[in-house]
């Protein structure tokens, strides 16, 4: 990573060398982070060690829905006041954050772990697609709703799931994709202004 | 919409340059290697945020600097875009100083038809060079064309890459998955063959028009979209593309290649009933060229009802006079036109018009 390591305490560029490997952290970020947590009073950064250390420890995926949770099942999926007809299919645990927020959904979850992507190699069976046809068995389950994400991977995993989930005789929905809220109309790029007038809904 | 300034940084052999162009004709003359056609390319990068020609983003720097920026301004309505280049590769782009999440924002503002050495080509060259015509002044009109195409692209990509998975020995699940992909593909393909058939459509009476004026010529040029399949009517074509993807599956397998979809549409250019591109004169496949492309440009002046850039780069070398004439004519009828030549040019009493001299590289004089 350096030119010239010899300079270099080992332990410090082995820190650099870690957070060199998370997404969108280059090797000078890595050095400045480096040499800011070793700046701080002791305890601070060991707070930072101790939590990721506890991370590592206590968060598992839920064995139903693979969501991220200390407890199994997580606490959605043993929230008796849910709606246990309506499960969400998203790629990924922040997906889940994200509709969550919007405080607007009541209905359970699905992980799929990810997006079909044969260019990177990943294939339907890399993804938590059984688990999910074994859970649409219960007959409680009415209605499954769609929320991949709107790009080529995330519309390819939508066909293959209508047609694994189909014949099962599962109403299947996907999310309608709009304006972001927040922005004025002439700043939305043109082709979701488009779409969301594709899709408006009567008043 | 007309391109009333230019600001240019470091751009190329510019280091600083700011030129007020004419709302019909500018023309830019001087001798080979002065930098002509990288006005046109600083006009070219506004309208698609990147350069017609092979170019990474590091070529645009000036060899000295470790930025570039060109900077347009409209006339009509206060619309201002600016592009930047760093070293790195990194490009940012302003849209009225607000910052554009990617370049494809610019698309459909500075509306634009080039043509180039390429483009002059266009009846006698390769299929994809037609699809590429029909791709850039679709996706100037409608955006969701451009992003249909670019994840049609990928999906097909992606298709091809499961077909070889699934010659090599399997995919768990891989006959459903490549389903779901003609899924994607399909609508992806159907939307852009529809748009290709409305376009052609189009433009289909101004390319004949166009043809006669410019070559003097009788015989009717007919041009026709060429669909990699036949379908008679278009609620069919979803349904026939996965009869030929369905038919052709054996033979895609042993290739790992798709082999129908909007990726392999052509057009058929007739005159007088022959194929031009088999039958035609050097001379006759440049005006129906020529014909074709200011059809285009016509085409995205009657949308936005206001004037298309028309770049025409060294179009002029190998026509005779009167094509020339006719051009120089014709061109700013429809739009505002950047034309580069190395040989002097004229504008007719009766035009409107600026001539750009630039002698030596990187000296731009305005002679009126």
């Amino acid at each position: 990573m350096f030119s010239r390591r010899v300079n270099i305490p080992e332990s410090l560029s082995a820190v650099c060398d870690q957070l060199s490997k998370l997404p969108g952290i280059g090797y000078k970020t890595a050095y400045r982070l480096t040499f800011f947590i070793i700046s701080r009073p002791p305890e601070e950064s060991l707070a930072l060690a101790r939590s990721i250390e506890e991370l590592i420890g206590k968060v598992k995926y839920c064995s139903v829905c693979f969501n991220l949770t200390e407890s199994d099942p997580c606490p959605i999926c043993s929230d008796k006041s849910r709606d246990r007809g309506v499960i969400c299919v998203v790629e990924n645990p922040n997906d889940l954050f994200a509709i969550e927020e919007t405080g607007e959904y009541h209905g359970l979850y699905h992980i799929l772990g990810g997006a079909i992507a044969p260019l990177d190699g990943i294939e339907p069976d890399q993804l938590h697609i059984t688990e999910l046809v074994e859970r649409l068995k219960d007959d409680e389950v009415r209605e499954v709703i769609l929320a991949t994400n709107p790009n080529t991977e995330g519309d390819v995993t939508a066909a293959y799931l209508v047609k694994i989930i189909k014949p099962l005789g599962i109403k299947i929905s996907k999310i309608a994709r709009g304006l972001p809220s927040g922005s004025d109309l002439e700043f939305a790029d043109k082709s979701t202004l488009k779409r969301a007038l594709k899709g408006r809904t009567d008043e | 919409m007309v391109l009333k300034e230019i600001l240019l940084r470091n751009f190329r052999n510019y280091n600083k340059l700011n030129l007020n162009f004419n709302k019909k004709a500018n023309l830019i003359l001087g001798p080979n290697g002065v930098g002509k056609s990288n006005l046109l390319e600083a006009i070219y990068i506004l309208a698609f945020g990147r350069s017609p020609w092979a170019a990474t983003n590091n070529d645009f720097i000036n060899f000295e600097q470790d930025w570039s920026t060109v900077c347009g301004k409209a006339s009509d309505r206060n619309i201002e875009i600016k592009v930047k280049f760093l070293r790195d590769g990194k490009k940012l782009v302003e849209i009225n100083g607000q910052a554009a999440k990617s370049s494809s924002e610019l698309v459909g503002i500075f509306t634009q038809t080039l043509i180039g050495h390429q483009e002059i080509d266009i009846v006698r060259g390769a299929p994809a060079d037609r699809r590429k015509l029909m791709d850039i002044h679709i996706s100037q009109t409608d955006p969701e064309y451009l992003e249909a195409l670019g994840k049609y692209n990928k999906t097909l990509i992606s298709r091809n890459k499961v077909l070889e998975r699934l010659a090599r020995g399997g995919v768990v699940g891989g006959k459903v998955l490549l389903s779901s992909i003609d899924d994607v593909l399909i609508e992806k393909g159907a939307y852009l063959i529809r748009k290709r058939v409305q376009f052609i459509e189009k433009i289909k009476s101004g390319c004949a028009t166009f043809f006669q004026a410019l070559s003097r010529d009788d015989s009717k040029l007919l041009i026709r979209y060429a669909p990699s399949f036949y379908f008679k009517e278009e609620s069919q074509i979803e349904d026939l593309f996965q009869d030929n993807l369905n038919r052709n599956y054996s033979k895609e397998i042993s290739s790992y290649r798709t082999l129908t979809g909007p990726h392999r549409d052509d057009l058929k250019i007739n005159l007088g009933g022959r194929s031009l591109k088999r039958y035609g004169s050097w001379g006759q496949a440049r005006s129906a060229s020529l014909a074709i492309l200011l059809a285009s440009a016509k085409e995205l002046a009657d949308h936005f009802h206001s004037e298309p850039i028309l770049l025409l780069d060294d179009c002029f070398s190998d026509l005779d006079d009167y094509h020339s004439q006719q051009l120089l004519e014709l061109a700013p009828s429809i739009g505002q036109t950047f034309i580069t030549s190395p040989k002097p040019l004229v504008l007719k009493p009766h035009q409107e018009g600026i001539i750009f001299q630039i002698n030596q590289p990187g000296i731009v004089e305005m002679v009126t």
